[in-house]
């Protein structure tokens, strides 16, 4: 690689999908310098992802849409370039982890003692240390395929990383490990291009971001802190979820406690900014407000349970995934399903909805709550060909269904087949037709903050209330720790298949930023914890 | 013992051996093959019961909707009685199972990995087809899980009741909507998996390397010796 030279260099690029009316990005001009980390950032649909297959090089080899524009990316002889696609499911094709890091390696043409070694040596740092050679891929949990995938692609020591959402079914922990070793990738002047919604995680990277408009413009391009600096204060930006740091740095400005100017991302930077007046009340309490740790009272939950596991053993694969489960959700009720990947938060979650058979114990499910289970892939809830006909399976009358689908910012034509519209989109449609529903239900919700922007996240949490008022019990597996503690009433933790703490959110959410809990809080509440506040304690909240 | 050996010479063996199930007219010589390599698969590969059953239960079914024609079909030699065509019944039944048999013997001892190197590596088979193949075997329990997440949807969007209700909540899922949304996910991951494993360097210039390539042995040669004489004595 020559070192003056950028690792990815793009000028003038638009791409014009097949059938599109306009094009999916354009006017895009970046580069990329080795050993630095670009973070792609924008609202949903805005064309990251696109973006990404046109920098990886699958746009228009690949993938048949129109580019424009000039590409440079790295030359065989400088290290190659190595894509992490969105859908983990798809990404990996073989059956054992060791074949898995071994298929990019044989196919550059590496010595078999390379490949033994570069094996060796992604087992054993993160994110797939705790991962045997001849574990079998299908018996993995989507977060640690996940970490599966990027173990495989850090293995290729390539010139240039573009990763599409590598964090998004990570837990915290996990999104940390994976980080650094990213950051191990820049040291040794490897490239990264990052999509990621999870911004705290991404920013930690980044030095620099380029950021979508909704139409696939550019809005912004810079370094790091000055850009989401800009973003915060601006009224007109891109609803993008910033990282704590700079929300609640915009914030304190506002609020003069400040110094005007300041464009840090990381708590540290905050703090050291803040100097003495970081043990001032009066700042937490404007950054709780700021990032929105708004302190859920639970109040006793009443009625007879809609769901309940009753010391349920389950096995898949051969194996028990979920051992001596007790869970009750009441009417009116939303509890958080929390823990590491690997937990079993997916296999309790299908248990709950009668999807996989308890092999011990027993599940009693209320009649009158058909349980709804919106699964990680929204697609699978959307079976019925035109959005008429999903509505009629709902026995939803078309003027309710209408009027829910057009609430989720869709177009209403009951004609539309439901699987022409984009994921982001597939995932409104199946939420807003689970709401549509009358009368208190079972509402079970599998990583539905994953792939969300802002404004998604904010119309989720205003549903979940929703549903909260009509009565119906809401169960929500997720890896937001915070997000979690805002919407939930109670959350339970979940640790090799087994509860391992449960409580009020507020209460668990204090535990787990003690360290007593084998899950991660966001850089969020750490912020707001180290600034002095407590969850549940009385004070800023 | 037959995990460890050679896919290939597993693989010329299985050929070997459903030729002969084609060829041999003898049912309960078919059944002493079953028997054997039954008896094989449990005691010495340790392969449970339950996995070896549940394996067969598609050679089962085959056999038991497609033998029974031979009896019942008209018999263009009268002379030989309805006797001749419950025989050629039984004897297509006991080749479809043998043959399903054989087929799980080198199914349940090779690792697929294994057989797509050696596919690649010294039979020429391209690496895209070896490749895409393994990539398929995934996809097959995902997509069972797929459909089973589907019906439950499905099921929970219809309420309780009895009756027709009840009905109606019993067969959710069973539609031709589901088959079309399974498969546009099938064909969407396929595509998604293809992009990946070319981004990956499936067709990159140069050669690929020779990565743990399951190489044939002497035990190779004494397995595939002990094949053929099976086939002799249970021919002759």
């Amino acid at each position: 690689m020559h070192p003056h030279r950028p690792a990815l260099e793009a000028r003038g690029v638009a791409v014009r999908l097949p059938g599109g009316a306009r094009d999916a990005v354009r006017d895009i001009a970046l580069s990329v310098d080795p050993g630095s980390t670009l973070a792609l950032l924008g609202p949903s649909g805005s064309g990251k992802s696109t973006l990404a297959l046109a920098l990886a090089g699958a746009i228009p080899t690949l993938v048949p849409a129109a580019l424009t524009g000039s590409i440079r990316r790295p030359e065989p002889e400088d290290g190659f370039a190595t894509t992490i696609l969105q859908d983990t499911d798809a990404h990996l094709v073989a059956l054992s982890v060791e074949d898995e890091i071994a298929f990019a390696l044989e196919n550059r043409g590496l010595a078999p003692e390379e490949i033994d070694r570069r094996i060796d040596a992604a087992l054993t740092l993160p994110p797939a240390r705790g991962l045997g050679r001849r574990d079998r891929t299908l018996s993995l949990s989507g977060g640690w395929r996940q970490r599966l995938a990027i173990g495989a692609a850090l293995a290729e020591g390539s010139a240039l990383l573009i990763a599409d959402e590598p964090f998004a079914h990570l837990d915290p922990e996990a999104a940390s490990a994976a980080a650094e070793a990213l950051a191990r990738l820049r040291r040794s002047s490897g490239a990264c291009v990052l999509v990621e919604h999870r911004a705290d995680t991404a920013m930690r990277l980044a030095d620099a971001v380029l950021v979508l408009g909704p139409n696939g413009h550019p809005y912004a391009h810079g370094p790091t802190g000055p850009t989401l600096r800009a973003i915060a204060r601006s009224k007109d930006a891109p609803r993008i979820r910033l990282p704590a740091p700079v929300r609640a740095g915009a914030a304190l400005e506002q609020a003069g406690l400040l110094p005007a100017g300041w464009h840090g991302r990381s708590t540290e930077d905050l703090i050291s900014a803040l100097g003495p007046s970081a043990s001032d009340p009066l700042v937490a309490g404007i950054v709780v407000e700021a990032l929105g740790l708004r302190c859920r009272s639970a109040p006793a939950a009443a009625g007879s349970p809609l769901a309940t596991l009753d010391n349920a053993f389950v096995r898949r694969g051969g194996r028990g995934v979920l051992a001596g489960i007790d869970l009750e959700i009441r009417p009116g009720e939303v509890v958080g399903l929390a823990g590491p990947n690997g937990a079993g938060k997916t296999s309790l979650a299908l248990a709950l909805a009668g999807a996989l058979r308890i092999h011990r114990g027993r599940a009693i499910r209320e009649r009158i709550a058909a349980p709804v289970y919106l699964p990680q892939n929204p697609s699978l809830a959307l079976t019925s060909g035109t959005l008429e006909g999903e509505a009629s399976r709902r026995r939803l009358g078309w003027t309710d269904a209408a009027r829910a689908v057009a609430g989720a910012g869709l177009d209403p034509d009951p004609h539309r087949n439901s699987l022409a519209f984009s994921h982001g989109e597939r995932r409104r449609l199946a939420m807003a037709l689970a709401m549509a529903a009358p009368g208190p239900r079972l509402v079970i919700l599998d990583e539905p903050t994953s792939g969300l922007d802002e404004a998604g996240m904010a119309g989720l949490a205003a549903d979940i209330a929703t549903l909260r008022g009509r009565g119906s019990g809401v169960l929500i597996v997720g890896h937001d720790l915070d997000w979690l503690a805002t919407v939930a009433d109670r959350i339970l933790v979940l640790d090799g298949g087994r509860i391992v703490a449960e409580g009020p959110s507020l209460a668990i959410l204090a535990r787990a930023l003690a360290g007593s809990l084998p899950v991660c809080p966001s850089d969020g509440s750490r912020l707001a914890y180290r600034l002095g506040w407590v969850p549940g304690a009385a004070g800023p909240c | 013992m037959l995990s460890r050996r050679d896919p290939l010479t597993k693989l010329a063996i299985a050929f070997l051996l459903v030729a002969w199930t084609t060829l041999t007219r003898d049912p309960a010589r078919l059944a002493g093959l079953c028997g054997l390599l039954g008896a094989l698969l449990i005691v010495v590969e340790r392969i449970p019961v339950r996995s070896l059953l549940r394996g067969l239960i598609p050679f089962l079914f085959f056999a038991l909707t497609s033998s029974w024609i031979y009896a019942v079909a008209p018999n263009p030699n009268p002379g030989s009685g309805a006797q001749a065509g419950w025989e050629a019944s039984g004897l297509v039944a006991a080749r479809i199972v043998a043959t399903g048999m054989v087929s799980m013997a080198f199914a349940l001892t090779t690792n697929p990995s294994d057989l797509a190197r050696a596919m690649v590596h010294r039979a020429g088979v391209s690496r895209r087809f070896a490749y895409g193949t393994l990539a398929a075997v995934q996809f097959l329990p995902a997509l069972a899980e797929d459909a089973r997440i589907a019906r439950l949807i499905a099921r929970g969007a219809v309420e309780p009741g009895r009756g027709w209700t009840a009905l109606r909540r019993a067969v959710a899922g069973l539609s031709f909507g589901t088959g079309v949304m399974l498969l546009a996910g099938a064909i969407r991951r396929a595509g998604a998996a293809a992009l990946a494993m070319e981004l990956r360097g499936l067709s990159a210039d140069r050669p690929a390397s020779a990565w743990k390539i399951p190489r044939a042995t002497l035990h190779d040669g004494v397995l595939a010796a002990c094949a053929i004489l099976l086939v002799l004595a249970l021919t002759v």
